[in-house]
């Protein structure tokens, strides 16, 4: 199973958010890596399962501890970190990331394309759509 | 490596539960196996005892890399019947019993399991003309279950314990437990029902079902009596199917 990085992920929110001329971007790479963050607990709320996949894909460690599974909060430290998210639910991270980053922003856009994206975050995690 | 029936299980989990994830599937398989296992015991193993005067206690280890959950039955094999077997200690093997017993012991009063080669065809062929003996398991379950005899034999013999296992961790690099291939090919679809049942009844996920669950539910434990059913009668078909004369029923639809 492919996973993507930090990276990736942002580079994929830029392309949605319409910001690929930079830098500097129109939204920082804080801003971006903000929403990943946030992804990922909104993800941990929703479906645990999803952090939980590769544990189980391999023969589990004898001496493991019990963990979230949650990883650690990304920064621009180490955006060459794996996000470990299936990459069925790749484009929704991306859609959770480009709608909390319109969300912040009053100038650009409004607020019914991010409340699509948030919508659209909410949906594929949790039904067919 | 995971074997060709287990690909084509997990494969066919992905068609129903669309959405949920490859390592996802493979937790439920494990948690469905054991079930299964647990309350069907098909899985059995025939383990020797090597049985001393002086010990209640003894270490069963299993090559199957499941876990004993189940004591089935405990025996002393009787000397196998024919013109060449006449005489000959219970292990079969025309060689002399004490020695044999002694080099596989060890003193160690442990089981020895069936991939030490000691030879195990004699004691299976005559397990059904055994001497039953009593004994229960302590610590069913655990890596190393222990068997306690109630009553000690007078010199050291050698027993045979059925017993009945189920998956355990670890499980293979892939993360699929350890079960004999012909149980997943035989009862794939019990298998796929169970691991259904139990992943469609996760709350708000793609792939929940509670209509689903109950429907793969059921089939899952109708696959079980099955399973059950062929462990007792020994996978035949038509045993047992005699029933008590209707003239002595101690209950109608009229007298209930």
């Amino acid at each position: 199973m492919q996973l993507f990085s930090a990276s990736d992920y942002m580079t994929e929110a830029r392309t949605l958010l319409q910001d690929l001329v930079g830098p500097p971007y129109r939204y920082t790479d804080d801003t971006i890596l903000m929403g990943l963050n946030g992804a990922m607990n909104e993800i941990a709320r929703l479906r645990p399962d999803l952090f939980a996949d590769m544990k189980y894909q391999t023969r589990m460690n004898p001496n493991a501890v019990i963990t979230d599974n949650i990883p650690p909060t990304y920064t621009t430290a180490n955006v060459g970190s794996v996000v470990p998210i299936p990459p069925q639910y790749k484009q929704a991270v991306v859609f959770y990331i480009a709608g909390l980053s319109q969300l912040l922003d009053t100038e650009d856009t409004t607020d019914v394309r991010a409340t699509g994206f948030m919508t659209l975050f909410k949906a594929s995690m949790t039904s067919l759509q | 490596m995971a074997s060709p029936s287990v690909i084509r299980l997990i494969d066919t989990c992905r068609l129903h539960v669309p959405g949920s994830g490859d390592g996802i599937l493979r937790l439920e398989l494990f948690n469905a196996a054991k079930e299964f296992f647990r309350e069907t015991c098909i899985w059995r193993e025939e383990l020797n005892v090597f049985v001393t005067a002086t010990s209640y206690d003894y270490d069963l280890i299993t090559a199957s890399r499941g876990v004993i959950h189940t004591l089935m039955r405990l025996a002393k094999p009787n000397p196998p019947v024919g013109p060449n077997a006449v005489n000959k200690p219970a292990n079969a093997t025309g060689g002399d019993f004490n020695a044999d017993f002694n080099s596989d012991f060890s003193g160690k009063n442990s089981l020895a399991p069936v991939a030490t080669g000691y030879p195990t065809q004699p004691y299976n062929t005559a397990v059904h003309d055994a001497a039953p003996r009593e004994g229960w398991l302590l610590a069913s379950g655990a890596d190393d279950a222990i068997l306690r005899i109630k009553n000690l034999p007078n010199a050291n013999e050698v027993w045979i314990a059925e017993v009945a296992l189920t998956v355990s961790d670890p499980t293979d690099g892939d993360g699929i437990p350890f079960m004999p291939d012909w149980i997943v090919e035989k009862y794939q679809d019990t298998l796929l029902d169970g691991v259904l049942s139990r992943i469609m009844i996760h709350p708000a996920k793609p792939y929940s079902s509670a209509q689903g669950a109950m429907l793969h539910g059921k089939r899952f434990n109708m696959g079980k009596g099955q399973a059950r059913n062929d462990a007792r009668h020994g996978a035949t078909f038509g045993v047992q199917r005699w029933s008590f004369p209707q003239q002595f029923r101690t209950s109608s639809q009229r007298s209930i």
